[in-house]
């Protein structure tokens, strides 16, 4: 069943086409890649996807349910989640506190308010502890090191038990050792969630992806198994390239 | 903060022995001295009320209301006119009907002025904040315009004590009911949108819903200052609709501290008790207020409470390294 | 029909002395991203002070000039030394030049008296103008022709100097400013100075039109606010069209409704939040 389905989305800021009929379909479960040049309309797919753009034409389904104009916060009550290029994280709460708020916000049980807080706590410590963030606790978000606030960034998303994880540029600004840890921490993920992702490290995708997409300049110029792309030549001349056209 | 929870008991009785202290001494005030300085508290209290509220938006939502004082002179105002028009001199119906008003009139406003946010918010917050100043000068036939509604009583014709017992449980009422409210989770989400409103959205979370409650909220507590305040007066004019009224709210909060009920009884006990001793020695109290206002800005932004934590945080330090 | 025509023009001429006031604060935060809420009281006091120059000197125009100067001094003095400080902090200038309202309030309590004060306007401006059977007052009209003449040269600064190129792309980063080669503290006090002057300018006419007296510090700014928020801050064509917008408002409701005429003003401001939250012009943040 198709997590995601994306049918003939085009967007338009004005004159300017940031995205032009874009067809695409992710299973349940699969580890879908995106890559293309800047400016290729990586991150307004997802905002597309998300809610913060709404396509000028074209639907959006995520598990048959038609999100097209849906506001954000029905979709994250979906089950979609998402992580940023740019950490838009809380920085000026401690980590704990990020944790909170985003773990805060489902249905835990229903009981008094003092219940519901403890619960919130611990079900953030344990998703602290389990990507080895419970030290930094206490730490307030803008003081941690650059790829400690990446794994914030994605924990703030993996905390909402989303059936979807968007990953923009999650290696973004990072050394290869913390790559690794990333790489590490997506691909321990449940099969349960699709993962759905948008790099430009190679590497990191080729590790991760099962199936990818190539965007640019707003088109899908291909769609297929890491060799299948691999292979492909428009995707190595995009690539190569370098520039547009 | 995660070893807090480790032994709520404990932490319970920390919090509530100091709290007991100042509810004492609060208590014996007008006891032990003057009626002119019991009437000073009473009118701190007043503030405090208005203050905190105030501070609901700004300290937890990050939005400047400079509108806030709706709320206060229209609880005024409904004081002056049920009363001087024979309708009810009920201190119940009267109080009743100021938080209906308050919350229909935020109902309404909140709409339109939650379409903007950030300094667009304050704009029009303080536009509206105009109109209803200007209505109420130049509406005579209901508000007497700039001589003002007056000649009615306090409730059961209190005099200076009982009243200030009797506003008194109001300040109690609403230090407790504003702390329950912004301890919660509601509180945190509050803050979380006032820190990233976008991310909040990304996490699920219909944040107008949630401005929109709170603008509501603060306008009832502002009611309730306001009708107070025409009792303690016995007369309400148009300068209940005034900036000034807000503005104190401002500084109060900035001075306490934002973001803290009792970072309000600070600032708003600072505030008062400085410009009532100031405003004996110079008529130039304005200036004062702006100078301090200022400094304030450039200083002391995090107010009182910011110095206490950062001195406690100091000394946390210190005694962790030995 | 000449009622009608004389009202409009009312309402224009209101409008361009508002688009004076309020395209200061929309420069401000155009190039800056920065919120001046003593804006009103360098209109204020400008004005103050062009009253007594015209009053020591009998010369309208040094009034004007006085006005100008002084509001640029003010307006020099607060960038140079508490802007700087607080640059990026929106909160921190709302609250700080909050707090500057109070300051030059006192100030204006302190010096000029309380009642309503006017500048002498010279003769032939004092006079009306009859045309097309209508007859409406000159000064009027000259308020017109110079809030025309100021939004040209504005229109011309911003479209085509490469400082004006930097205000209406809202660049606000200071090191990019740098790197594009113009000294940074300079541009922005030179900005800040500019619509400190305007107001300044605003402040001197207005008042042979509308007059002086405490509190119109804030009724001028709420005036102007509501001007910013209808056009959207930053955009001058957005501030001129709705400068307009609100002058005619104003002036029609003053003549249907005289008791609640402001009100027209705010009913066109709820509508405005209603359908066009970010302004008629808005950029966006």
């Amino acid at each position: 069943m198709a997590s995601l389905s994306i049918n003939n989305v085009t967007v338009k800021f004005g004159g300017l086409a940031a995205l032009t009929d874009i067809n695409m379909s992710v299973e349940k479960g699969e580890r879908r890649g995106i890559i293309g040049p800047n400016g290729a309309g990586k991150t307004t797919l997802f905002n597309v996807i998300c809610g913060n753009v709404f396509p000028t034409s074209g639907d959006v389904y995520f598990f048959d349910k038609k999100i097209t104009k849906m506001p954000i916060h029905k979709r994250v009550a979906y089950g979609l989640g998402r992580t940023f290029q740019k950490t838009n994280a809380f920085l000026n709460l401690s980590v704990m506190e990020n944790m909170s708020l985003a773990v805060g916000n489902k249905k835990l049980e229903p009981k008094m308010f003092g219940v519901k807080q403890r619960s919130i706590a611990d079900k953030s410590k344990e998703l602290l502890d389990k990507f080895g963030l419970i030290d930094k606790a206490d730490e307030l978000v803008k003081n941690l090191s650059y790829g400690e606030q990446r794994v914030v960034e994605i924990l703030l998303a993996l905390a909402l038990d989303p059936r979807l994880l968007l990953l923009d540029e999650p290696a973004a600004g990072l050394s290869g050792s913390e790559i690794k840890v990333i790489t590490d921490l997506v691909n321990r993920l449940p099969r349960e969630i699709t993962v759905v992702i948008i790099e430009h490290d190679m590497d990191m995708i080729f590790d991760i992806a099962e199936k990818i997409t190539v965007l640019h300049d707003g088109k899908l110029i291909a769609d297929g198994t890491c060799t299948e792309i691999k292979c492909n030549e428009r995707v190595r001349e995009v690539y190569l390239t370098g520039r547009a056209e | 903060m995660t070893d807090q929870i480790s032994n709520p008991t404990i932490n319970f009785i920390k919090r509530l022995i100091p709290f007991v202290v100042v509810v004492i001494l609060l208590g014996v005030v007008p006891l032990s001295v003057p009626p002119y300085w019991a009437d000073l508290v009473t009118y701190v209290f007043i503030y405090y009320i208005y203050a905190i509220s105030f501070d609901l938006l700004l300290g937890y939502l990050g939005l400047i209301s400079f509108g806030h004082q709706i709320f206060w002179g229209t609880g005024a105002y409904i004081v002056g006119i049920l009363i001087t028009r024979g309708i009810t001199t009920n201190f119940g119906i009267v109080l009743l009907f100021s938080l209906v008003v308050a919350i229909v009139l935020a109902a309404v406003l909140g709409v339109l002025v939650l379409r903007t946010s950030g300094i667009y918010f304050s704009f029009v917050n303080m536009a509206f904040g105009m109109a209803f100043f200007a209505l109420s000068a130049k509406w005579y036939a209901l508000t007497k315009g700039t001589d003002g509604l007056s000649g009615f009583e306090r409730p059961w014709d209190m005099d200076g004590t009982a009243f200030y017992y009797f506003v008194f449980i109001f300040f109690i009422a609403a230090f407790l009911l504003m702390r329950w409210i912004t301890s919660s989770r509601y509180g945190h989400v509050l803050i979380g949108i006032r820190e990233n409103e976008d991310r909040m959205h990304s996490l699920g979370y219909n944040t107008w819903i949630y401005k929109y409650s709170a603008y509501i909220i603060a306008s009832m507590f502002g009611s309730v200052a306001g009708v107070l305040t025409a009792y303690q007066n016995k007369i309400v004019t148009p300068d209940d609709y005034g900036f000034p009224i807000s503005g104190m709210a401002l500084l109060m909060c900035l001075v306490g501290g934002r973001a803290s009920q009792i970072g309000a009884f600070i600032g708003a006990a600072i505030v008062v008790f400085l410009f009532r001793v100031v405003s004996q020695f110079t008529e130039h109290w304005l200036i004062i207020v702006g100078v301090v206002f200022v400094l304030v800005v450039l200083f002391a932004r995090e107010g009182v409470l910011g110095y206490y934590y950062k001195i406690k945080d100091k000394l946390n330090g210190i005694i962790k390294h030995q | 029909m000449s009622a009608i025509s004389v009202q409009l023009l009312n309402g224009i001429a209101y409008g361009m002395l508002l688009f004076l006031l309020a395209s200061g604060l929309t420069l401000m935060f155009g190039l800056m991203k920065v919120i001046n809420m003593a804006h009103g009281s360098y209109y204020l006091l400008a004005g103050y002070f062009g009253y007594t120059i015209a009053k020591l000197t009998g010369d309208f125009y040094l009034a004007i000039i006085a006005g100008i100067v002084f509001a640029a001094v003010l307006g020099y003095l607060m960038e140079r030394f508490l802007f700087r400080l607080i640059y990026n902090m929106e909160l921190e200038q709302v609250l700080l030049t909050f707090g500057f309202i109070y300051i030059f309030q006192d100030i204006g309590l302190w010096l000029w008296p309380r009642s309503i004060l006017v500048i002498t306007k010279p003769a032939w401006l004092a006079g009306s103008l009859t045309a097309f059977d209508i007859t409406f007052p000159v000064y009027r009209v000259a308020l017109i022709v110079t809030g025309l003449v100021i939004a040209t040269a504005l229109w011309f600064f911003q479209e085509k100097t490469r400082v004006g190129a930097m205000v209406r792309a809202g660049v606000d980063d200071r090191e990019m400013v740098t790197a594009l080669g113009i000294n940074v503290n300079i541009l922005f006090t030179l900005i800040f100075t500019l619509g400190a002057a305007l107001a300044g300018l605003a402040g001197v006419l207005g008042a042979a039109y509308i007059g002086l007296y405490p509190g119109l510090d804030l009724e001028v700014l709420i005036m102007a606010l509501v001007v910013v928020v209808i056009g959207g801050l930053g955009s001058l064509t957005g501030t001129l069209a709705a400068a307009l917008l609100i002058g005619l408002a104003d002036a029609f409701g003053k003549a249907l409704i005289p008791e609640f005429a402001m009100f027209s003003v705010y009913a066109v401001m709820a509508l405005v939040l209603i359908f066009r939250p970010t302004g008629l012009f808005g950029r966006k943040e």
